[in-house]
This record gives C-alpha cells, structure tokens and sequence, in this order.
C-alpha cells in the first residue's frame, strides 16, 4: 500500500466511525470519540425553531458513559466548569437530570457544535477516570505507609523514630518514609508501593534517585542501613518487571530490598 | 464455593425502550457476567481493528477470552428501529436464547414489567428531548 492509499484507508476508517440513529425528531449522532472506559460519545441534534440544538442529552450526568455516582461528586465540579467554560456551554435542567447544550442558527456551524459538545463528553469523563485513579493511588500507599510506620515502631520504639522525613534542609528534597536515630549514626528507610505497575514503577525509580544521592552526599558516611521495603501485595506490585529496577536500587542499599511478605528481616536491620 | 446467579431485569421509569437484562454472580465477579442493554451509549471493543470497533445499542456486553468486555449485536439486533424496542418480551427472548436460559419444558420465559397496582400507559415519547425547553 502506497501513501496516499494508506492515508485514503485512514481517512475511510474514521469516517465510517461516525453512525446516527433516529429518536423521533432528535439524531443521536455515534461520534469516533472515546473515553478512557470504551465507550463512544454520542451527541444529539433536534430543532427548537429556527435554532439547531447540540446536547449530551443528559447521559453525561446519568452515569451513561461513567459511574454516575463519581460524576456527580461536588468537588469535581471545577473540572466540569472548566471544560463547560471552553466550550462555551449552557445547561438546562430536565426532571433532575442536567443537559449540556450549544446551539445555532447556522447550519454550517453544526459540525463545530458537534466537535465541541463530543471533546467535552469525552475530556470530562477522562477527568473522572484519572481523580478516581489518582484517589485509589492515595487511597493504597496511605493505606501501606500505615501498617509499615506500625510495624517499625513497634520493632524500634517512637523515640529512635525522626519527627523530619529528610536529613537537612539543604537535602530536603530528598525524602524518606522513616528516618532512624542511633546517637550518631541514622538508618533510613522507603516504602515502595503502587495502586498499578506505573505507580509501583514511580515509587521504585524514586526510591533509586533518593539513596543514589544521599550516597553522594557528606551524609554517605554516618548511615547505618539503607533500608527499602517492597510492598508484594501491592496491585502494582510485579516481580518480574520490576526485577531490573529493583536490582539497581539494591546497589545503591547496599543490601537487598525487604519484602513485605518477609518483614520480620527488619527486626535484624532496625 | 459459588452463592447465586441471578437474573436482574430493569427499566427505567417513563421509557420503556430503555432496559437493561443481566446474569450476576457476585461471589466470582463484581461485574455482571452477561448483559443486554436496549439503549444507551456505544461499546468500544478496543482490541478489535478501529473500522469495527463500534457497537452501538442493543447489544450484548460479555467478557472475551483475554478479560476485556466485548460487546456484540446478533443479526436480529442490529437495523432495529428506536420504537421497535418497546417490545421487551421479543428482546428478552433474543437474551434467553443467546445465554441458554428456559424454563420448564424449553418453554419461553415471560417477563412481566412494571407495577401492577398502576395502568401500564405508555408516557415515553420517542424524542426524549421533545419536551425540554432550550433556552438559548
């Protein structure tokens, strides 16, 4: 296939992506865009007049493309406001049910009402779909630094335990989960954990950056142990993958990394 | 050991082309294991090439054997007109077939909608936007 052919076929692909059904005097028109949860954003065109209305319908709000209950959260309004404001969007209200809606007098201007009404669907549902992930995220390593901040103290006590997360303040970029007093000496210690193999792959390659540094620092020389505990129940949490990462990481500790499975290997190390 | 699987059928209120029928096992799966949708938005089944990734409703909604939900149309789905949907027992049929459900002898199961306390009226007009007033 030439090109230009290759081109045609795209082309011919996309177009053949757009579909309509008829419901009376409104067409619902099946765009070719999507959200995040596979689905493809419908838009519906009806007359009021002399005046061409572009509306989601109100299936955004119901819970048609995404979890109704997330969609209807108050503090995800902002987003929502955001998106409405550069589409230009009015609202109505329907029986409870809130429509999204642009409209003209032009015929010509359908097809940009159609762009923006379907770019709005399918942008605001990817802004759903991401905070839910971002909150699971928290929801997960919040949720491990508990137990693990738990676990420690109880093998060590809460006095040898830091109130600080970094060892000064011209290193205080460099953060760790617990930091260990030994009269002159520290232990250092990093939760690595993830809701999804790319935040557990974050949290590893973090972890790397944060130990290499403080190796190179003056501080290198009054550590007692450099200490990262893997969370191997972690949904993210993928040996295989990770093994290569890991493996640099355990340079830099100088040890190798504690599985969480195995954390009673801690009780020698704190 | 596995609970119940259960049937669920659902409608929404004043539209009755817009139902919903699905087997559930919530010990195995959170999801429903199999669907039927009347109306509502497009499946994309993206691991299919983009020209025939798109199935709109009714359709059926199951997982394929990679664990991704696939949606699908028999051919007496697809071609169907909005108002044609009303007819529920006809749909439910078509699922009963489609995951082995009978009843007693291969009879066909009935179903029976609404409250029977009220007249079954139908208020669904076609156009669900025809009485919204755009202010514009």
């Amino acid at each position: 296939m030439n090109t230009l052919e290759l081109f045609g076929d795209i082309k011919e692909t996309f177009c053949s992506l757009w579909k309509y059904k008829l419901r009376g005097e409104t067409m619902e028109v099946i765009t070719p865009f999507t959200t995040p949860n596979s689905k493809f954003v419908s838009v519906f065109i009806t007359r009021r007049n002399d005046s061409y209305i572009v509306t989601d319908g109100g299936w955004l709000l119901a819970g048609e493309y995404y979890n109704a209950e997330s969609v209807n959260q108050k503090d995800i309004n902002p987003l929502l406001k955001y998106f409405e404001a550069l589409y230009e969007l009015k609202t109505i209200d329907h029986y409870g049910t809130k429509m999204f809606f642009s409209s003209t007098e032009e015929v010509k201007m359908i097809p940009n009402k159609v762009h923006d009404l379907s770019q709005f669907i399918s942008q605001a549902v990817s802004s759903y779909a991401l905070k839910i992930n971002d909150e699971r995220e928290l929801k997960e390593s919040e949720s491990f630094k508990f137990d693990a901040d738990q676990f420690i103290r109880g093998i060590v006590g809460t006095e040898k335990i830091a109130k600080r997360h970094s060892v000064s303040t011209e290193y205080d970029a460099v953060r760790f989960n617990v930091i260990i007093e030994y009269g002159s000496e520290i232990s250092l210690v990093k939760y690595i954990t993830g809701s999804t193999p790319h935040y557990y792959k974050t949290s590893l390659t973090n972890a790397q950056a944060d130990f290499n540094i403080i190796n190179k620092s003056p501080f290198n020389t009054v550590i007692k142990n450099r200490i990262a505990i893997i969370n191997d129940s972690a949904p993210g949490y993928d040996s295989k993958k990770g093994s290569l990462y890991t493996g640099l990481l355990e340079e830099y500790l100088k040890r190798p990394a504690v599985l969480w499975s195995q954390r009673e290997k801690l009780y020698e190390l704190l | 050991m596995i609970d119940q699987v259960q049937l669920i059928a659902e409608q929404r209120k004043f539209n009755n082309c817009s139902y919903k029928f699905q087997i559930r096992c919530s010990d195995f799966c959170v999801e429903p294991l199999f669907r039927f949708d009347s109306d509502g938005s497009t499946h994309q089944n993206k691991s299919d090439p983009l020209a025939v990734q798109q199935v709109p409703t009714p359709h059926f909604n199951c997982f394929n054997p990679e664990g991704f939900n696939h949606a699908y149309q028999t051919d007496e789905m697809k071609d169907v007109e909005y108002s044609e949907l009303q007819d529920m027992q006809r749909f439910f049929a078509i699922f009963c077939e489609e995951c082995y459900i009978v009843f007693g002898d291969d009879e066909p199961l009935e179903i029976l909608k609404g409250d029977q306390r009220e007249l079954d009226l139908n208020l669904h007009n076609e156009d669900f936007l025809a009485d919204v007033n755009f202010e514009i």
